[in-house]
């Protein structure tokens, strides 16, 4: 599994996150557990490794089928990019796709496969643990205010055709 | 991009006047969910929004703790009633909401929402609130993509705070107080802003 600049990350959106097509920042927080973890890090899928028809039903599902689901949709680059404006060292190795950053043991991949049963494109953003308090929320911010939201209907509306 | 970090100072803490087990009987409540089919909405009704009853009732069973909690601060808010109808239901998300881990709204970050409201209530829009994974709740007011500005309403009293008025960008932390008063000071109110 590469992380090329290009690969695009989706990240589930709570319905109370949203306001049209306003994003709040906690949509790419981390959440206590998280932080409490060894390694903590932010739950994205690849949408290279999966079609976004299911990941939006993965979604579709932890919402218990209520509502419209609402996915952001990032470059790999965009996370760097955000990451590095928020102050996170990330650096690519040149030739393996792969981005790195500076962690407890050394140097750590700042993206991670890791699959699980129900959840076979599911990723981590890894970097984000090596930011403080104040810079998380500001890469929180940075993704939300352009966070390229895609909506999924919570039905299908058929339209009748007029002859 | 630039942090910004305001001293903080302790701030007093505003117990309400109504903040006890007694406030949701004199309270409305906005469509509590799942009500039994055989429990009365009110006894002796005086108004339409006030309800008096004589025993205490399961509907104070289903009003989740941390909005029973600032009864008395919600009644005295002025917010509207979209918008308390907003906390209630940010209120009775449960713990792991969003993710294992995820906390539900914690009590005291509403008190500091509403504490705040009180001081601003005269000079600024409602904000659209959402609730935190960490329990807190955030305000934001939105005026377009690069014109922003949240809140985040910490149980410690401290406000975590982001404003984005184009290129003028302002992150950190603060108190109540002093906050309100760089707000408010700048060349356009960023708490009345709203979408156009």
């Amino acid at each position: 599994m590469t992380f090329g600049g290009k690969v695009r990350l989706a990240r589930h959106v709570d319905p109370d996150e949203r306001d049209g097509n306003y994003v709040s920042y906690t949509a790419f927080s981390l959440s206590p557990e998280d932080l409490k973890a060894k390694q903590p890090y932010l739950s994205v899928n690849s949408t290279q490794m999966e079609p976004i028809v299911q990941i939006i039903e993965i979604y579709r599902n932890r919402q218990q089928g209520k509502g419209d689901v609402a996915v952001s949709i990032k470059k790999v680059y965009d996370y760097v990019k955000e990451g590095r404006s928020a102050g996170a060292q990330i650096t690519s190795r040149r030739g393996e796709h792969q981005w790195i950053f500076p962690d407890m043991d050394g140097n750590a991949p700042a993206f991670l496969h890791r699959p699980n049963q129900s959840n076979n494109s599911h990723c981590g953003v890894e970097f984000l643990r090596s930011l403080e308090e104040l810079q998380q929320r500001d890469f929180a911010r940075s993704m939300a205010r352009h966070p390229g939201m895609q909506v999924s209907p919570a039905t299908v509306r058929r339209t009748a055709r007029r002859r | 991009m630039a942090t910004t970090i305001t001293t903080i100072h302790s701030i007093e803490a505003r117990p309400g006047v109504f903040a006890t087990d007694l406030a949701p009987r004199y309270f409305y409540t906005p469509d509590p969910p799942q009500l039994p089919m055989n429990v009365g909405l009110s006894r002796g009704t005086t108004d339409a929004n006030i309800s008096l009853p004589s025993q205490p009732s399961p509907l104070t069973n289903v009003v989740p703790d941390s909005f029973r909690a600032n009864a008395g601060l919600l009644i005295r808010s002025g917010l509207s009633r979209e918008t308390i109808a907003r906390i209630f239901r940010l209120s009775d998300k449960p713990d792991g909401w969003r993710e294992p881990g995820s906390k539900r709204l914690d009590a005291s970050s509403l008190r500091a929402f509403l504490t705040f409201w009180t001081t601003i209530a005269r000079q600024a829009r409602e904000p659209f609130l959402s609730l935190a994974p960490n329990g807190n709740l955030i305000a934001h007011w939105h005026a377009s993509w690069r014109r922003h500005l949240d809140l985040e309403f910490d149980r410690s009293n401290v406000i975590y705070f982001g404003l984005f008025d184009n290129r003028d960008v302002l992150q950190g932390k603060a108190v109540l107080a002093n906050l309100v008063q760089t707000l408010t000071a700048r060349r356009n109110n960023p708490f009345m802003w709203k979408r156009a």
